[in-house]
């Protein structure tokens, strides 16, 4: 508290202000607490530190689809490498990452600065609060599920004979896309969420995540394999492959875990809105039992 | 009308209770709630805030119900918790700005009002750093800045001064009685320092093991059990004094070259003035005690409430 006491004078003769004009209450709280969200996800407005691994995943997201098109651009013209189908399957390892990177940033620093308080004192609902966080996750992780594929899509474009007819013969495909990383950013914020939210330390929620990733998937390999084919729908990678697949209507290959089980998709789409429902409903549970 | 009215307000934390059907009502203005450690007043604010939902009992804030209408409750009132509750990462004004939409400012609104109300609070060039390095007394400046940054018609603070040195806690509180007075908002103030309410409060609630000791204008606290002190040069002309105030009924107690006069209303300085210029006394003190507000509290175990 260094200020002279004559400068504090001086700007305190401003006088104090009354608002008397609109407040605009819940929709705009919400909007805000989104906005906020999604900019914290990626550090901005904050340390070059906080940057640091959601641009580096995103980055890592794209190599795939950059290597693609530098394949593309040397090799003969109708080399398929990477189908719209099959990239969120290639990247999956990386959504995984992102969501446990982004998701403890986003809800973690409420619970571990105790800004929950303050939040919870103002014109909101919890499930404001809770609705708000889940949709600023999946909206950032959209830079990990669309960002790729609309890279792809431009690249292919410029890369065809007329851009013109390659926009007009794949257009079809553009809302699949959006459609399926939608679902694979919902899917992933939700899980990621229904983690992170418990606690404030970055550490256990990223721990968590991952470990509930690749732990849901070794054993429903393993149950697959020895108790019976349906048990692969434990498998996030599987679920989410099966609505892919569904929204581009097409069929598993045979040598792929879907097609060798041989179960149908619509069993592992209904076990992937089970997983989303289950997950934002723990999400929303918490905000409304967390003390503030 | 009240701005706060609660009406046997119970509040359990399993076998604890916080609050045992509490019943009070407080005025616009500044309003101290005082009472020990563990007295109910955090717990009480955050029922009024509508964070905690109290066992039993209802209540209003600014004539809203607070089970009801917490919503429009929140829209006009504003909080600084006891708690660190910034995030450290941000600077101040991105962090006030954030807030003030939160509470419905549009964004131009909130883009002004943060700049106003942090110079407000005396924080200046600083206000773009991270709250990281600030020191105790700017983080309770921001604490302050952004549950005001919405104009609400009402503060809750939460022990504003706490992790002050005498210098902040100075300034803390003159900003607080700067917000009661001149900005016209109305403000509950909790406090385990019964010196900090004396000097920014009008008025006072006591509350202790969650029930409402006593409550009203700060001055009538000092009236009811207030000792006024006057000395003189001599102890005879203190005798001599006693004798007249006496004689013109008041109670006192001699006490060396002091006399101490039970003061039941105002008349009593007219009285001793009249005596001591009758008397012809070279009058060397006259004060009200400074023990009579902490008095309140000998019943209920004066150690309990530290003494500023």
């Amino acid at each position: 508290m260094s200020q002279s006491p004559e400068r504090t004078g001086a700007i305190y003769d401003l006088g104090y202000r009354v608002y008397d004009g609109p407040r605009l209450g819940r929709r705009q709280a919400i909007e805000s607490l989104f906005v906020q969200g999604v900019r914290s996800a990626f550090g901005l407005g904050r340390r070059p530190a906080a940057k640091v691994a959601p641009f580096v995943l995103a980055a890592l997201a794209l190599v795939p689809a950059v290597v693609y098109l530098g394949i593309a651009a040397i090799a003969p013209a109708d080399l398929n490498l990477i189908a719209t189908y099959d990239y969120l399957g290639v990247i999956f390892v990386i959504l995984i990452l992102f969501v446990a990177a982004v998701g403890p940033e986003i809800v973690g620093r409420d619970l571990r600065y105790r800004t929950l308080s303050l939040y919870f004192t103002r014109p909101i609902a919890r499930d404001d609060y809770a609705i708000a966080r889940l949709a600023a996750l999946a909206a950032a992780t959209l830079a990990v599920t669309l960002a790729p594929q609309a890279v792809l899509v431009i690249g292919n474009a410029l890369a065809a004979n007329s851009a013109w007819d390659y926009v007009r013969d794949e257009w079809l495909e553009l809302p699949r896309i959006i459609a399926s990383g939608a679902v694979a950013a919902a899917y992933a914020s939700a899980l990621g969420l229904s983690i992170s939210s418990y606690t404030s330390r970055r550490s256990f929620a990223m721990g968590g995540i991952v470990a509930l990733f690749f732990m849901s998937t070794a054993v429903a390999n393993i149950l697959a394999e020895v108790a019976g084919g349906w048990w692969i729908l434990l498998d996030p990678g599987e679920q989410l492959r099966a609505v892919t697949l569904i929204i581009f209507n097409r069929d598993p290959s045979a040598d792929e875990a879907l097609g060798r089980y041989d179960v149908p998709l619509a069993a592992g789409a209904l076990a992937l809105l089970a997983v989303v429902a289950v997950a934002t409903a723990i999400v929303i549970r918490r905000y409304r039992k967390v003390g503030a | 009308m009240p701005i706060i009215e609660t009406n046997d307000l119970t509040m359990r934390f399993g076998p604890v209770t916080a609050l045992d059907a509490l019943a009070l009502q407080v005025e616009p203005g500044v309003t101290g709630l005082v009472g020990a450690n563990g007295a109910g007043k955090s717990t009480l604010i955050k029922i009024l805030l509508g964070i905690l939902t109290p066992t039993t009992g209802a209540g209003r804030v600014l004539g809203l119900d607070i089970h009801a209408q917490g919503l429009q409750i929140r829209e006009s009132v504003g909080y600084m918790p006891e708690h660190d509750c910034l995030p450290l990462d941000m600077n101040a004004t991105e962090f006030v700005a954030h807030m003030g939409r939160i509470s419905g400012l549009p964004k131009s609104v909130a883009r002004e009002r943060t700049a106003e109300t942090l110079r407000h609070v005396g924080l200046f060039e600083e206000r773009y750093r991270e709250m990281r390095g600030y020191s105790t007394g700017m983080k309770q400046r921001v604490k302050l800045a952004q549950a005001l940054v919405h104009d609400p018609r009402l503060l809750f603070l939460d022990e504003p001064t706490n992790g002050l040195d005498p210098a902040g806690r100075d300034e803390m509180l003159a900003l607080i009685r700067r917000i009661g007075r001149e900005f016209g908002i109305s403000i509950l103030m909790s406090s385990h320092l019964l010196g900090e309410i004396e000097r920014v409060c009008d008025s006072l609630v006591v509350i202790d093991a969650g029930t409402l000791v006593r409550s009203g204008p700060v001055a009538n606290f000092t009236a009811h059990t207030g000792i006024l002190l006057v000395e003189v040069e001599l102890a005879e002309e203190a005798a001599r004094l006693a004798g007249a105030l006496t004689a013109a009924g008041l109670e006192t107690r001699l006490d060396g070259r002091r006399v101490h006069v039970q003061q039941r209303d105002d008349r009593a300085f007219d009285i001793v003035r009249d005596a001591v210029a009758e008397l012809d006394l070279p009058l060397v003190r006259l004060e009200q005690s400074r023990q009579a507000l902490e008095d309140i509290f000998r019943p209920e175990g004066i150690e309990r409430v530290a003494v500023a």
